[in-house]
């Protein structure tokens, strides 16, 4: 059902909970309030991002809390949340036999374009903002990585969803092509919510307003890329040391360097040797905020 | 690097095929089948070998591997898909191995997977123990588990074939890439199998060919049991032939190489599986960046006409799979074989070209249909996982078209699939028409399909939705649907399940006769779709219900989706189960209440209650004649009937009969007075006490109201389109039919009934062949139809029975010589030469028998009801044999034998007043067999004897191999089942043989004298023919198998044997000491003690001079061409 309802609340999660049946935790009462706009969801390998993206794109069903969407509830009102959803999952296979423009023919009446002419317009206009047009006859087994990343964002932005959940959208993109896919995300995020989930902080950094970092099923940060940083001033230092030279024990990150291996370090005054301060980014703050959960990763 | 490595790849191939679904499935389903097809199969009933027979289990091992490709076909596909399917492909081939030692191994694992599949049938034949002693058939039924040819199946053929056929399909896998190679190479491997099987085997043209070619060895299994008799049945070890090596050199050995081959060939490149040659060049990437377009977006106002997405997801879906080249592929293959099937049925039959009928062009029949059933399952199977791709499934599944919608869409383009499917065969008619100018209404064929075989093909569609909608994995579900088809033929071919609206996948029962057209069956043929629409409703139902949306895989919360499913699904459950509900209940009303169908077990035990109720009050009776006068009513499908009997004796005061199906008695006067029958199983006796010494006149009024339709594929003989009387469908046959007891040891001790033995007097019996005994009979039918009354009358001086047709139009009428045709407008020349060949055979029995058949008129009888037989003046010629065959072809030649045999069969009764008696059936079927036989040979030759002996000859043997309708008694004893008559012509021409045509037809004129005269017919047939030719002709059953053969030293050789049967079958006897040698019109005997000194430079047969039935004619003649 394509109606609009007028934006007021944006995206709620409250207490949010998931258990596999094998034990697994993936969600552990994820509470998330997001406006529109682009929000980033970060987190490490196996935090449960996937699992919140399929339970808010209603593909599974969590074992308590609550999810709205401008006010609808999305558990209870799975079909009326899908008519303002778009969704673009990690990876997106070759679909054989079939030319671009007649599977997003198909995805248009999925999606309510059952009128003849509207969904022809519709179909058209998103091969074109994808740059797609030309190729929309060929076989979409025949795209290119690229063409197919820019594919799966016009089936996700049919409709123009309200809330576009995009998962690693930009994993294994030239950076051209990266480029114009943060422009086509900045673009819907002006009248929708985008909900960018990705383990490349930079996307994030660049384009989202807010974001929280997920770990282990919870939510251990959330706030605005600068608020995140903002706390890290002055409390950052990097040293390079050699690269046998075993790091300090207390060691935020440590990275690689043409000359050993280059060691940060969270304190409020310079630890002793040859360290310098260090600004801190996103990537940073990330990290921080996983050590400080007590789930951090291996550095 | 060391082998551990492709050990352990080895290692994980087996554990990676055991895991998952497939293997438990296919294991558990297969054995229980097993188990229920030889617990309750209606063919192994009389079988004389043991249920678990070493024959048995090689045919099914054997047979079943045609589905079991399918699924190997799978399992060999993922040796090279499984890498990718996880996106390790790469890791692995940048890896520092060998390849082809990898691929190797893995095949091997991949085969230990199919050996241990394949293994589950015959294993599963050392569980027959467990039904009996369930107590589910006698523990006699089965024998010592059969651990040598199970082991020798497992070793010559199950080894080879998954080594074989896995290399197969392991190379085209390698070649495609995907799985697309190895299923398409099994369904060519199914495809040769049903060449060798329809064209070299059944078509007669080459059973080397057959065996060799075959790749599931069938063809070599049977070609090796057809001969044997079922005691060398129960551990018959398989022989390894030259056959055998040659077809195993075709599918052990060159696959095998051909796989080393392309292993040592195969280069990483080609496994890489990227397709960048066809990828298409990104061009925007050098595109100056602007501003991304920002076009506005089409808004949608109003609510979207999600029935309008159903269609177009339908149609987008059914395009896209007849687009597919796969599929394309298959039905150009059906096409062609279809249209080869039909023109090789109809134009080039073995017995002559065929006159054009719809049921014989269309080629979905037999192993035509099992190709059908698969490749429906494969189908829509392969529909049903089109959005089974990365990421597509979960955007599917995340857009608002309600779920209803996208499962109905996919539910409507199966169900649109599988009509285009069972369709096209209608296609192939066409081209056939076209080809063959053959002129039959172009819609027929569309019509038959349509009606017939589409909604037994939906229900399969319908279970592949649910495979597929319920088991996530696609091997397990692919493997589900596609055992479930193949499960469905099975039934039919064994016919476990025997009520017909419960055959699943089985296609309408029905005889389409061109003299009737659809109205006998329309009704019963509408109410069976609506039925089997109303199955395929419900399964689809179902799956809806448990439809996988998400990705939530788990039971509870499947089930807990499901639940909450069932208010959506509910009209479409209740709309199914509303058309299994209202037409089952008029089937049942029509098929059982109403009908004549029973189940086999509900016949065993009526059979087994009227013997208790009524054997043992039968006593000789007998009659001066009487008068008939029925009364019909077409449209109402009524009769009433009036029938007196004149001077009724009974020793025991009591009059017995069996009432035809749907007739009852209304009343009932002996000597002017009320008595009421006492009526049970179709059964009842008339008290007669106070009879005056030259007996009572008895009065029976009949009625009769049918409301039935036919459970089989005969049609009833009183319908509003058509009248087919015969005495037997509107009067009660008096007398005890001994044939209606229970004739297997077994089943009578199951019901307590004693050993089977004739002792009643064989004047309790009744009238072979008719429903009085002789006297002087007056009958008249009167029709009410039409607006207008039709009255047919006769008289005949003999046993009663009569026959009349009337038909609401008239029929084409042919008359030549006097004699009257009624037939259908089509076959005007059939009719011609029917006349012809009536005079010819006429004239033959009259200078054979002395007696001159008088025949008056001819009838078409639609198709399978009765067979060619006469009453009175009336020839009755059922469609089939009678008119289906063109006047060109030994088929012909097959017509004049069955005519010949059909006049001096009434001969035979007309002279001898037979009662059902010891003998009975070998007067009138083997002595009237044989007469065709020699009017045969008078009128076309040696040539066409012979010809007809193999046809016979063959027709035994699938009466007795095929229908496992072994004896189980003695000839005389033997009722009317099918290899009675074949096994009496051929046992009679032995006989005759032996001493001459002249000298026979003596003794058997002999024989009507002495017959007439009262005397019972063994002790006649011993005081003419000798005791023991007719302990011979009338004991127990003898086989022979004699061959002439070149043995090392160039010299011709007569080898021969004899079986005869015993209670537990088939038993060696003396080898035949003297076999008669016939050349040309001489017969002389050639004793084979002596050393033989055979004249090579004629043509001869040779044949048992006992009246034995020869088991394979074939080798028994010599032409001199042959001479080495």
């Amino acid at each position: 059902m394509i109606t609009r309802t007028p934006m007021t609340e944006g995206l709620k999660v409250t207490g949010l909970n998931k258990t596999y049946s094998n034990g697994v935790r993936a969600l552990d009462g994820v509470d998330l309030e997001v406006q529109p706009g682009l929000y980033g969801l970060l987190g490490p390998n196996g935090a449960g991002k996937s699992t919140l993206m399929r339970t808010l794109a209603t593909l599974q069903q969590p074992d308590s809390g609550n999810i709205t969407l401008d006010g609808i509830d999305v558990l209870a009102e799975a079909d009326r949340l899908r008519s303002q959803l778009g969704y673009l999952p990690q990876q997106i296979g070759a679909y054989p036999g079939v030319s671009g423009r007649s599977l997003m023919e198909r995805f248009a009446w999925l999606k309510g374009y059952t009128d003849r002419k509207k969904r022809a317009n519709e179909v058209a206009c998103l091969l074109e903002r994808v740059n797609l047009s030309d190729a929309s006859q060929r076989a979409v087994a025949e795209y290119s990585g690229g063409m197919l990343r820019r594919f799966g964002i016009a089936l996700a932005l049919i409709g123009s969803p309200r809330l576009l959940i995009v998962d690693e959208p930009t994993a294994g993109l030239d950076p051209t092509e990266r480029n114009r896919f943060h422009r086509v995300l900045a673009d819907v995020a002006h009248e929708a919510v985008v909900l960018l989930s990705t383990h490349i902080v930079e996307d994030v950094e660049n384009l989202c307003g807010r974001l929280s970092i997920l770990t282990d099923g919870k939510i251990v940060a959330t706030g605005s890329p600068e608020e995140l940083i903002e706390p890290l001033q002055d409390r950052l230092w990097s040293s390079v040391i050699a690269r046998d030279q075993e790091p300090p024990g207390d060691t935020l990150r440590i990275l690689a360097h043409p000359n050993g291996l280059r060691v940060i370090m969270q304190r409020d005054q310079a630890p002793q040797g040859d360290y310098v301060a260090h600004q801190p980014s996103l990537e940073d703050a990330y990290h921080v905020a996983l050590n400080t959960s007590g789930k951090g990763i291996d550095v | 690097m060391n082998h551990a490595v492709y050990w352990a790849e080895f290692r994980h191939e087996i554990r990676a095929g055991l895991r998952g679904p497939l293997l438990p499935i296919a294991a558990v389903v297969f054995t229980l089948y097993v188990i229920v097809v030889l617990t309750n199969g209606n063919m192994l009933r009389g079988f004389g070998a043991t249920r678990n027979s070493a024959a048995i289990m090689y045919q099914f091992a054997t047979f079943l591997s045609v589905y079991l490709f399918f699924v190997w076909a799978w399992i060999y596909a993922q040796v090279v898909v499984r890498d990718r399917n996880v996106r390790l492909d790469e890791n692995v081939l940048s890896s520092p191995i060998s390849l082809p030692k990898l691929l190797f191994a893995r095949y091997l694992g991949a085969s230990v997977v199919a050996f241990l599949l394949g293994a589950v049938v015959p294993l599963s034949f050392f569980l027959m123990p467990i039904p009996a002693w369930l107590g589910l058939f006698p523990p006699t039924a089965i024998g010592d588990a059969p651990v040598l040819p199970v082991l020798l199946i497992l070793l010559l053929f199950l080894l080879p074939a998954v080594l074989g056929i896995g290399a197969l399909f392991v190379s085209s896998a390698l070649w495609t890439r995907s799985t697309a190679g190895p299923f398409v190479v099994a369904a060519f491997l199914m495809l040769i199998w049903m060449v060798g099987l329809l064209v070299f085997r059944i078509s007669d043209i080459s059973d080397t060919l057959a065996s060799v070619l075959d790749p599931t060895m069938f063809n070599e299994v049977d070609r090796q049991i057809s001969g044997l008799t079922p005691n060398e049945k129960n551990d018959f070890l398989l022989d390894v032939t030259s056959l055998y090596l040659l077809n195993r050199l075709l599918w052990f050995v060159l696959p095998v190489g051909l796989l080393l081959f392309v292993l040592r060939r195969l280069n990483r490149d080609h496994l890489l599986l990227d397709n960048s040659k066809k990828t298409v060049r990104d061009t925007t990437a050098r595109q100056v960046l602007s501003a991304v377009q920002t076009t506005a977006p089409v808004t949608i106002n109003g609510k979207p006409s999600w029935l309008r997405a159903l269609f177009s997801e339908a149609l987008w879906h059914l395009r896209l799979s007849l687009q597919n080249r796969g599929q394309l592929l298959a039905l150009g293959v059906i096409l062609l074989m279809g249209v080869f099937s039909s023109v090789m049925k109809v134009l080039y039959n073995g017995q002559g070209p065929m006159v054009p009928y719809v049921e014989h062009l269309l080629s979905i029949r037999g192993f035509f249909y099992l190709f059908t059933l698969l490749a429906v399952a494969g189908f829509v199977g392969a529909s049903m996982r089109r959005d089974q791709r990365s990421g597509f499934e979960e955007m599917f599944d995340a857009t608002p078209a309600p779920l209803g919608t996208r499962v109905l869409a996919r539910i409507l383009n199966a169900f649109l699939l599988t009509m285009a499917i069972g369709l096209f065969p209608t296609l192939t008619v066409w081209i056939v028409m076209a080809i063959g100018g053959m002129s039959i209404a172009w819609w027929e064929p569309l019509a038959f399909q349509m009606l017939v075989f589409t909604p037994a093909l939906l229900e399969i569609a319908a279970l592949a939705v649910l495979s597929h909608s319920l088991i996530r994995n696609p091997g397990a579900a692919y493997g589900v649907s596609m055992m479930l088809a193949f499960i469905a033929f099975m039934n039919q071919e064994l016919l476990l399940v025997s009520y017909p609206p419960a055959q699943i996948g089985k296609a309408v029962s029905l005889s389409f006769s061109s003299l009737s057209g659809w109205h006998p069956w329309l009704a019963s043929v509408i109410s069976t779709d609506l039925l089997k629409l109303g199955i395929a409703l419900v399964i689809v139902a179902l799956a809806w219900l448990v439809w996988l949306r998400g990705v939530d895989f788990g039971f509870a919360m499947r089930w807990r989706i499901a639940r909450s499913r069932i208010p959506s699904v509910a009209p479409l459950a209740i709309a199914g189960l509303l058309l299994i509900t209202l037409p089952g209940v008029v089937l049942y009303q029509k098929l059982v209440v109403h009908g004549e169908y029973q189940s086999l077990k509900e016949e065993i035990a009526k059979a087994a209650a009227w013997e208790k109720q009524w054997w043992n009050k039968g006593g000789a009776y007998s009659l001066d004649g009487g008068e008939v006068h029925v009364q019909l009513n077409p449209s109402m499908r009524t009769l009433e009937a009036q029938w007196t009997l004149n001077n009724v004796q009974s020793a025991n005061n009591l009059l017995h009969g069996s009432l035809p199906h749907g007739v009852r008695i209304s009343s009932a006067m002996v000597e002017d007075e009320n008595v009421v029958p006492d009526t049970a199983y179709d059964h009842f006796i008339l008290p007669l006490e106070g009879c005056p010494v030259e007996g009572c006149d008895v009065q029976l009024t009949l009625t009769a109201k049918l409301q039935d339709w036919s459970a089989d594929d005969v049609q009833s003989w009183l319908l509003p389109s058509g009248v087919w009387l015969r005495a037997a469908d509107v009067l009660p046959t008096l007398g005890l039919d001994p044939d209606g007891r229970l004739h297997i040891p077994a089943e009578r001790a199951q019901f307590g009934l004693p050993k089977l033995e004739g002792n009643l007097p064989r004047h309790a019996m009744q009238a072979a062949e008719a429903v009085a005994p002789a006297g002087s009979w007056h009958w008249r039918v009167e029709i009410e139809g039409g607006g207008a009354s039709t009255q047919t009358s006769g008289a005949l001086n003999g046993p009663l029975d009569f026959a009349m047709v009337w038909l609401p139009d008239a029929p084409e009428q042919t008359t030549q010589n006097g004699i009257q045709a009624w037939h259908g407008h089509e076959y005007r020349q059939a009719a011609e030469d029917i006349l012809e060949d009536l005079k010819l055979m006429t004239q033959h029995v009259g200078d054979l028998l002395g007696q001159v058949p008088d025949v008056r008129y001819v009838v078409q009888a639609p198709r399978e009801l009765g067979e060619i037989a006469q009453f009175g003046e009336l020839l009755w010629l059922p469609e089939n044999l009678g008119w289906d065959l063109a006047s060109e072809g030994p088929g012909r030649k097959r017509r004049r034998a069955a005519i010949a045999s059909a006049l001096s069969r009434h001969l035979l009764l007309q002279a001898t007043d037979l009662r059902t008696e010891k003998g009975a059936q070998w007067l009138l079927s083997g002595v009237s067999g044989w007469v065709g036989m020699e009017c045969l040979r008078h009128s076309d030759g040696k040539k066409a004897w012979i010809a007809e002996l193999n046809w016979q000859a063959q027709d035994l043997s699938k009466a007795m191999g095929e229908r496992r309708e072994v004896p189980v008694g003695q000839v005389a004893d033997a009722g009317e089942a099918d290899w009675v008559k074949l096994y009496t012509t051929l046992s009679t021409l032995n006989w005759a043989a032996s001493q001459g045509t002249e000298q026979t037809v003596v003794v058997i004129k002999a024989l009507l004298n002495r017959l007439q005269n009262n005397e019972p017919l063994p002790e006649a047939l011993a005081a003419l023919a000798g005791q023991q030719t007719a302990e011979r002709l009338l004991g127990m059953p003898m086989v022979s198998d004699i061959a002439v053969h070149v043995d090392d030293k160039q010299q011709v050789q007569i080898k021969a044997k004899r079986w005869q049967w015993n209670d537990n079958g088939w038993e060696l006897i003396e080898e035949p000491k003297e076999v008669l040698q016939i050349v040309g019109e001489q017969t002389q005997i050639l004793d084979l003690q002596e050393s033989l000194e055979i004249n090579t430079m004629q043509d001869f047969i040779v044949l048992d001079r006992w009246p034995s039935v020869e088991r394979t004619p074939k080798d028994n003649v010599w032409r001199h061409t042959a001479k080495p």
